[in-house]
Formats: structure tokens, C-alpha cells, sequence
């Protein structure tokens, strides 16, 4: 078998892998723990490439090596003579079967002692890679997994990370092949999802993932090559499957997070690996009889022949995630190499062309974006220290401002590291429309715009939630039954519209359905009857479609599993305004409904004005700016002779004095020394008076740690120019003094 | 005396190692150098409003902002200039949900990194119910005097919720109508 293999093998990674551990292993000495580190990350990385095409002695000597760095890790992390040897041998043992194995010669006799468990490992892997059935066990037995969090956890963090994706990717495959059954890219790259996942399970000795993942498999390399007919049946049997891996892999994620940890993870999958069994064989997938796999929502339960839901895949979305193509954005030019691990689409592409991308740490991209700050900063610090300034030399000018010309666009650059396409959290979108269509029996399309526009990753990354819950809100609220639409003169199939666009310096995504639109009448009697508004309140139409995001408010009449349990909008408006975004709702009734969600670019930078109050400085964020000017005698009243009010464009505005406010000398004795900023909230408006204006400034927001996390009144920090560190106020704080 | 201070297991690993040792005023203290991740010049630090008065506020040390904390203020020590000795130990800590945090502790000098053997720390005295004996681990008699060794974690830890929320009313709370 290793010899059918063998071109997928890459002799010169491992020859080179070998190689470093030699370096390494000539550091060791016995009682130290020289060498230790590196020889791990080594081992992990030869780790990585191991796969089944790999003779099982070679599989088993790498097996070996890692129980031996593991009896140091336990132990007190300091080599054993005995150890050390056995690395010794181990690596002259690989030369030589390396050299054996690539020239397909038989491979030398073992040396060292190969580890009992590296044995094990062995057994358990060659009978899933040669024969596709022995494995699965004939009865419904359920196997379980249990996981080796204390030895593996790195192992299965990084299974985890990428099964996630390998899923999410094998579930967007399948919804492409919903419309196009007999597109080859797709069924090859959900094959090779499969395959990779099988691998990585098989890795980590988790049978029950491997076998339900080989069987899958199996089934798509039936429909590589022609011999059996991708139907909605057997699509609904992938995605089942693929959900029960999901399952599997979200368990290990908890797991991996202490919850649960170390018991045996149980998910049924022996009745899905009967049911992919029988399609291979040629029979007609039998009915699911129990419903697969519940415990997770939304649960796959198919009814595949009763309703054909008519569901269009958007076909820019369906191309994306086919055909290896995505260009990077052009202004990444020198950073083109880097793909944020947050676009999951691309990452086939990635196993393909092999070097177009690189995964890394979220961590490092951090990291380096600090110290590409912190770069800036000395880089003005040397240009504006007067030293330097009062040297006459043309040479020396023209190197500086060579040197910031490359700062600045080293920074930009190093910026937009951080950006990602919003296409991973649409796409998410796609599988959960056409899930809930099935379960309501209603004909919904989605379609989907703009998933190029890019926004900070841990954007991105906290969109989801909110997404989730509107799009099922617009599909279980919005959109009704096919023959309701028909009878209100729309056609039966429903349209709810995700969309992603620039707009007012952010960017504005919104969700759009052609459903019967929020009931204004409804809303209010639901929230006085919950006693969230007074029963004679006058509210305008915007305000009463406000109320949903209220705690606690439901209008669902029927309770679904999936909206209306009176969670989900308070969440979603809470979720954006953490990340500085805004909800805001536009319906007419009988004709649909769209939620406006206005989102910054990045949570990480803001244009800030920068204000001064006696010697402290703060940050103001621009966008919650309206207006400054500067008092004349006269224009601040006081009330109650406690508050003070200023007349803005015609409205009394309620002033804070921000120095008296914090408790710092002030410079500006009265008013009309400083300078009012108008900034608003919401609806709130406040004046706050400062001292000075001292510029506008775009700024790195940094976190103001643990120590401050108790207070609300600073948004956080930034670092300016000359190194110091500047507090940037939180202005919905004090619109609400 | 070796048996006083092993006391309880927990303190026992901390206390038979090595010590960083500085000065606040005349007196003399330590903490692990374990916990130490660099010691800085003093620089200059932005306050933050409305917190207590021992949180001198916050410094960038590299890009990260870390918050600086004054440990004679918050042992309630007479109230001094820094003089030129002065400087910012930065040390690491891990939270009660195990993040790593930087702090900073604002000291009048550094002295020097000194191998206390566990039974030269004596635990705690007991002065008569001075709140400050909760942040100490224990002291210990050299050639030049006592020094007070710190139980740094607790110190910073303890900051962790001292700082409370501004009131904002039920505005917070209430949807945008009325407003």
C-alpha cells in the first residue's frame, strides 16, 4: 500500500525535519533540558505530515518518539540517558528507512525499543485505510471516544480549529452541490475535506470519527468517479453525517475548555453509517428511521421526499467556494502570503496551490501589529528629537522621510492583516435558511452581496451570533407559507437578502426579507400587555419596532424551537453595540422588513479628537461627534442651579464640565476660555466642555486591562505619538450622566 | 524555626526561592522574582480619573498598556517625591480565570536578586490586625535589616475589582423610546 501512495509523500520536508532533529539531538545531554523545546515542535511538525501512506514502522517510530518526549514532559522535563539513546538510535534508524522507503526497498530492522502504544496506534490504523467496511461494526453499537485531553490537548486544539473549518467547508461544498449535483471541483474538494478529517481523527485515535468520516468518504469517491448519483437524499445523508462529525468536534471543543472534560463523548452515528453503507451498495437510502443526531439544533432531519424545497444557491457563492481563484484584495499586495485563518473558503485553495497562503496565530498577527506600532512611534520620536532636527544634512532628511514613508506603509499594511472578508460569517448563513425552510415547509432563497467587503476579523468573528438570530428571525417570522404568499400576490418562494457595503466611513450589512413585515399594532399590544410601555404611550412607528429589541419580548404566537422563545433580539442589539455598531429597523407591513446593521471597520482603530483638560489629554471617538465650538458669555444657563444647559441647534443640551467632572484643574475659568464638543448617543446629547481641542488623530484602541474593567467611563487606550498614553472616553457613558 | 515556616503546603513552593528586592521609603521588601517580567525607568504615567489613589494610572511599555500601581500608597507609607532611583517593576500575573496580566508597581530603588532558603522566611507577623499582613508572605533577617516579602498576586489581584462603574441611571437598561 505505502508504495501506491508514495508521490503524495514529501521525502525532502521529512528528510529536512530529520535533519533539524539530528541538529538538535547533538544538544542534548543527559540530566538537562537542553534541546527539549525544540525537539517537541520538530516532532510536531513531522507529526503533521505523518498519513497512512506512511509505512506503519516508520508511523510507529514517530509514535515512539513522541511517548518518549512525553515521559520527559511528565516526568521532571530533563533527559534520561536511556532516552537520549533511544533518540540516537531512532535517528539513525530513520536515515536509513527513510532512504529504504523512498528508494521502495524494505525497510531496516528496528534498533530502539518501539513503544507498546506506538504498536497499538498501528493496528488501529491500516484496516480503515485498506478495506471501507471492516471497521464499522455490524450491530448498533454506539462507540464512543474518549479523549487524552492531558497528552493531546495541543493536538486536539489544532484537530479541533481545523475540523471546524474542513466542516464548514464540506457543508458549503454540499449546499453547491445541491443545485449543481455534478460539479466535479466540489465533490473532489468535500472529498478531500473528508480524507483530511479522516486522517486527523485517526491521528489522534478517535475511531468513531474516522470510521463515519472513511464511510463519507467512501460515498464521495463513489460520486468522483461516477458511480452513484448525487440526489437530495444523499446529500441530506452527507450533511447528516457531516453534522454528527460536527458534534463530535464541537464535544472536543468543550472538552478542550474543561467542560465535561474526560468523558466519553456517545454520538449516534452506527444508524448513518448503515444508511451510507446501503447507498454504496447500491440500494436506496433507507429512511432515517430515529433522527441521527438531535442534540444539537438545527438538527438534520430530512424529509426528503415529500417537499422539494426550491433553494437557490447564490452563484457568486457557489464559484467561490468551487473554483480555486479568490484574489486576494489588491491593497494586501505585500501581505498577500498571509490568509487570516478566519476565511475558511480558502482554505482548500490553500491545500491546493500550497504556498498562495499561510495560516498563522492569530496571536502573532497581533503581535506584530503592535510592534509595527510601536516601530511608528520611534520612528517620529527619532525624526522629531531635536538633535536630529538641528543637524543641516540633506542626506539625512532624505533618509527619514524614506524611513517614514516605510513606516506608515508598513502600518497600513500591518492593518489590514487584520481585515477579512465577511464571506465566512454570510456563508454560515446559507446552510441555516435552507435548514429552517425544510422545517417550516417554506420556500426561502437567500441571497447573499457584498461578502467581499472586509471588516476586522474579531468582527467578523462576533457576527455570527447576531446574524444567526436574524436570519432566523426573517425566515420564521418574516417569510410565510408558501400558499399565504401566493394569496398575498408574491410568489411562493421567499427572498431574504444579506448584504454587506461601505457606508459612513463603516460598514452597513443588512438583512432583508420579503415577508409580511413587522405588525407595529402587534408589537405595541404584546408590549403593553408585558408591561414594557404604558398603555397609553404615543410611540412613533420607529420606536414601536424598537420595542423588539426589549429583554424578554417575543411576538411568535406558536413558540418554534428555533425563534421566538423571547431570547434573541436583546442579545443581537447588545452583541452590536459591543462591538461600537448600531441596529436600526425599517418595515412595511405586508411587504417585508430590514434590519440596518451599521458596524465600524475595525474595533481596532478609531479617528479620534483629541481633546485637552488642564494637563491630562483624552480622546473623544469622532463618530460620536457632532459638533465644537467655542461658548460665548451667556449661552450656558443653569437650571436648578445644579445643571447647566446650552442651546445646540435649537435643543437645550445638558453640559458636562469635564475637568470639574473628573477632578483636574481646569485652565478655562469660565466657559467661554474652552471649548464645548457636542456629543451624542443614540438620541442622547451631551456638551462637554474642555479646555482645548488639540487635533484630530487616528488611534490604536488598546485594551486598559483588568485593573479597569470595573469602570465604564474610559472606552480604553491608545498609545500616541510621542509614547505616552492617551484615555479615550466612553461617550455612552456620559450622554447618560 | 524551619517548621513555622512550613506552615501550609500552598505557601511553602513560593517561599524557599529566589527574591527581587527594592526599597519603599527605608524599608526593605521582596517579591518572587518568578513574578518579575522587567524592571523599567520611570516614566511618564496618564492618570485615570476617578480611581484610587494608589493606581497611579497607565504607561504603554511596548504597545500593551498595563496599569501602575504605587506600593507606598497602597501600603498607606508617608507620602514622598520619587527620587532618582526610582523605577517600575513589571510583573506578570495570572487572574483567577487564568490570564496572564502585566502590572506595573512604582518603587524608590531596586536592590538586588537574593536565594532565600525556606527556612530563613519567617511567616507573617501578626500587628495586631493591621489590614497589610494579608499582602505579606512573610519576612526575613539579613545582614542590613528585615525585608518584607510580598505576595504579589494577592496585591495586584486584589485592584482587580476595586474600580466600580459611574452611575448612568436606568438608561442603560431602557430602550431608545422616551429618550
Amino acid at each position: 500500500m505505502p508504495s501506491a501512495a508514495l508521490p503524495s509523500v514529501s521525502f525532502s520536508s521529512i528528510n529536512h525535519l530529520h535533519g533539524q532533529l539530528g541538529v538538535e539531538l547533538a544538544f542534548v545531554a543527559p540530566g538537562g533540558d537542553a534541546g527539549l523545546l525544540p525537539i517537541n515542535s520538530i516532532l510536531m511538525e513531522l507529526e503533521d505530515l505523518v498519513d497512512e501512506a506512511w509505512p506503519p514502522e516508520v508511523r510507529g517510530a514517530v509514535a515512539s518518539a513522541r511517548e518518549w518526549l512525553e515521559l520527559i514532559f511528565d516526568g521532571n522535563g530533563q533527559f534520561p540517558a536511556e532516552i537520549i539513546a533511544n533518540f540516537n538510535s531512532w535517528h539513525s534508524w530513520m536515515a536509513e528507512a527513510l532512504v529504504a522507503w523512498e528508494n521502495g526497498e524494505a525497510l531496516p530492522d528496528c534498533l530502539f525499543e518501539v513503544n507498546p502504544i506506538a504498536v497499538h496506534a498501528e493496528e488501529e490504523m491500516p484496516p480503515s485505510a485498506a478495506q471501507p467496511t471492516a471497521t464499522t461494526t455490524p450491530d448498533l453499537e454506539e462507540k464512543a471516544i474518549v479523549l487524552n485531553l492531558k497528552d493531546d490537548a495541543e493536538l486536539l486544539h489544532e484537530f479541533h480549529g481545523e475540523s471546524m473549518e474542513l466542516l464548514q467547508e464540506i457543508e458549503q461544498g454540499l449546499l453547491v452541490l445541491e443545485s449543481n449535483p455534478r460539479d466535479s471541483t466540489t465533490i473532489n474538494s468535500i472529498f478531500r475535506a473528508f480524507h483530511t478529517f479522516k486522517g486527523g481523527a485517526g491521528f489522534l485515535r478517535l475511531p468513531a470519527l474516522q470510521d463515519l468520516a472513511h464511510d463519507l468518504e467512501s460515498l464521495l469517491d463513489a460520486a468522483r468517479q461516477s458511480k452513484l448519483l448525487v440526489t437530495t437524499a444523499v446529500i441530506d445523508l452527507i450533511l447528516a453525517g457531516a453534522d454528527a462529525l460536527k458534534q463530535y468536534t464541537n464535544e472536543i471543543g468543550a472538552q478542550l475548555k474543561g467542560i465535561h472534560a474526560g468523558e466519553p463523548i456517545v454520538v449516534p452515528t452506527s444508524q448513518l453509517i448503515l444508511r451510507v453503507q446501503a447507498v454504496l451498495k447500491g440500494e436506496p437510502a433507507p429512511a432515517p428511521a430515529p433522527p441521527a443526531a438531535v442534540q444539537v439544533a438545527p438538527a438534520p432531519t430530512p424529509a426528503p421526499v415529500q417537499i422539494q424545497p426550491v433553494l437557490s444557491v447564490p452563484v457568486p457563492a457557489a464559484t467561490e467556494s468551487a473554483v480555486p481563484t479568490p484574489e486576494p484584495p489588491p491593497e494586501q499586495a505585500p501581505g498577500q502570503e498571509v490568509a487570516v485563518p478566519a476565511a475558511p473558503s480558502k482554505r482548500a485553495v490553500a491545500a491546493e496551490s500550497g504556498s498562495a497562503f499561510v495560516k498563522l496565530d492569530t496571536w502573532k498577527l497581533d503581535a506584530l501589529i503592535d510592534l509595527v506600532g510601536e516601530l511608528v512611534i520611534a520612528q517620529s520620536m527619532v525624526v522629531q528629537d531635536p538633535d536630529v532636527q538641528g543637524l543641516d544634512s540633506r542626506n539625512l532628511a532624505r533618509s527619514l522621510r524614506q524611513l517614514g514613508r516605510t513606516t506608515s506603509e508598513l502600518q497600513r499594511n500591518a492593518m489590514s492583516l487584520r481585515m477579512v472578508p465577511v464571506r465566512s460569517a454570510f456563508q454560515k448563513m446559507t446552510r441555516l435558511v435552507r435548514d429552517i425552510g425544510i422545517q417550516q415547509n417554506k420556500e426561502v432563497q437567500l441571497i447573499l452581496e457584498g461578502e467581499e467587503t472586509e471588516l476586522d476579523r474579531n468582527i467578523v468573528e462576533k457576527l455570527g451570533d447576531p446574524l444567526v438570530h436574524m436570519i432566523r428571525n426573517a425566515v420564521d417570522h418574516g417569510i410565510e407559507s408558501p400558499a399565504d404568499r401566493l394569496a398575498a400576490g408574491k410568489p411562493a418562494l421567499g427572498t431574504v437578502k444579506l448584504s454587506a457595503s461601505h457606508q459612513r466611513g463603516g460598514i452597513l450589512i443588512r438583512i432583508q426579507d420579503d415577508g409580511k413585515g413587522l405588525d407595529a399594532g402587534r408589537i405595541l399590544a404584546k408590549a403593553i400587555e408585558r408591561g414594557l410601555v404604558e398603555p397609553n404611550a404615543d410611540l412613533a412607528e420607529s420606536d414601536i419596532y424598537n420595542l423588539i429589541f426589549m429583554p424578554g419580548f417575543s411576538t411568535a404566537e406558536s413558540i418554534t424551537d428555533l425563534s421566538g422563545r423571547g431570547v434573541g433580539m436583546d442579545v443581537v442589539k447588545r452583541n452590536i453595540e459591543s462591538l461600537r455598531g448600531k441596529v436600526e429597523i425599517q418595515s412595511a407591513l405586508g411587504q417585508g422588513s430590514t434590519f440596518h446593521i451599521l458596524l465600524p471597520l475595525t474595533l481596532a482603530i478609531i479617528d479620534g479628537l483629541m481633546v485637552g483638560v488642564g494637563a491630562d489629554r483624552y480622546i473623544i471617538p469622532t463618530i460620536s461627534v457632532r459638533e465644537s465650538f467655542r461658548p460665548r458669555a451667556g449661552m450656558i444657563n443653569s437650571v436648578q442651579e445644579r445643571g447647566e444647559l446650552v442651546m445646540v441647534r435649537g435643543r437645550q443640551t445638558p453640559v458636562l464640565r469635564l475637568g470639574q467632572f473628573l477632578g483636574t484643574e481646569t485652565r478655562a475659568v469660565v466657559p467661554e476660555d474652552g471649548i464645548i464638543v457636542v456629543v451624542e448617543s443614540g438620541d442622547a446629547m451631551r456638551a462637554i466642555l474642555v479646555d482645548e481641542l488639540i487635533g484630530k488623530q487616528e488611534v490604536v484602541i488598546k485594551s486598559l486591562g483588568d485593573t479597569f474593567q470595573g469602570q465604564n467611563l474610559l472606552a480604553g487606550a491608545a498609545v500616541l505619538g510621542d509614547g505616552s498614553v492617551g484615555l479615550i472616553l466612553d461617550v455612552d457613558t456620559i450622554v447618560r450622566l | 524555626m524551619s517548621t513555622i515556616a512550613n506552615s501550609t503546603g500552598s505557601q511553602q513552593k513560593s517561599k524557599s526561592d529566589r527574591y527581587l528586592t527594592f526599597k519603599l521609603g527605608h524599608e526593605s521588601y521582596g517579591l518572587p522574582v518568578l513574578h518579575v517580567r522587567e524592571i523599567i525607568r520611570l516614566c511618564p504615567i496618564t492618570p485615570v480619573p476617578r480611581m484610587p489613589l494608589h493606581i497611579k494610572g497607565v504607561i504603554n511599555l511596548r504597545g500593551t498598556v498595563i496599569a501602575v500601581l504605587d506600593l507606598r500608597a497602597k501600603f498607606q507609607l508617608s507620602i514622598a517625591e520619587y527620587g532618582e532611583r526610582a523605577c517600575i517593576i513589571v510583573v506578570q500575573i495570572t487572574t483567577h480565570d487564568g490570564r496572564k496580566n502585566l502590572m506595573g508597581a512604582i518603587v524608590d530603588a531596586v536592590e538586588e536578586v537574593v536565594h532565600l532558603s525556606a527556612e530563613s522566611i519567617e511567616p507573617a507577623p501578626d500587628f495586631g490586625g493591621a489590614p497589610e499582613t494579608q499582602y505579606i508572605d512573610g519576612v526575613t533577617t539579613g545582614q542590613d535589616g528585615v525585608k518584607t516579602l510580598l505576595n504579589i498576586e494577592k496585591i495586584f489581584t486584589d485592584d482587580f475589582s476595586v474600580t466600580r462603574s459611574l452611575p448612568e441611571g436606568a438608561a442603560k437598561t431602557q430602550p431608545a423610546i422616551g429618550n
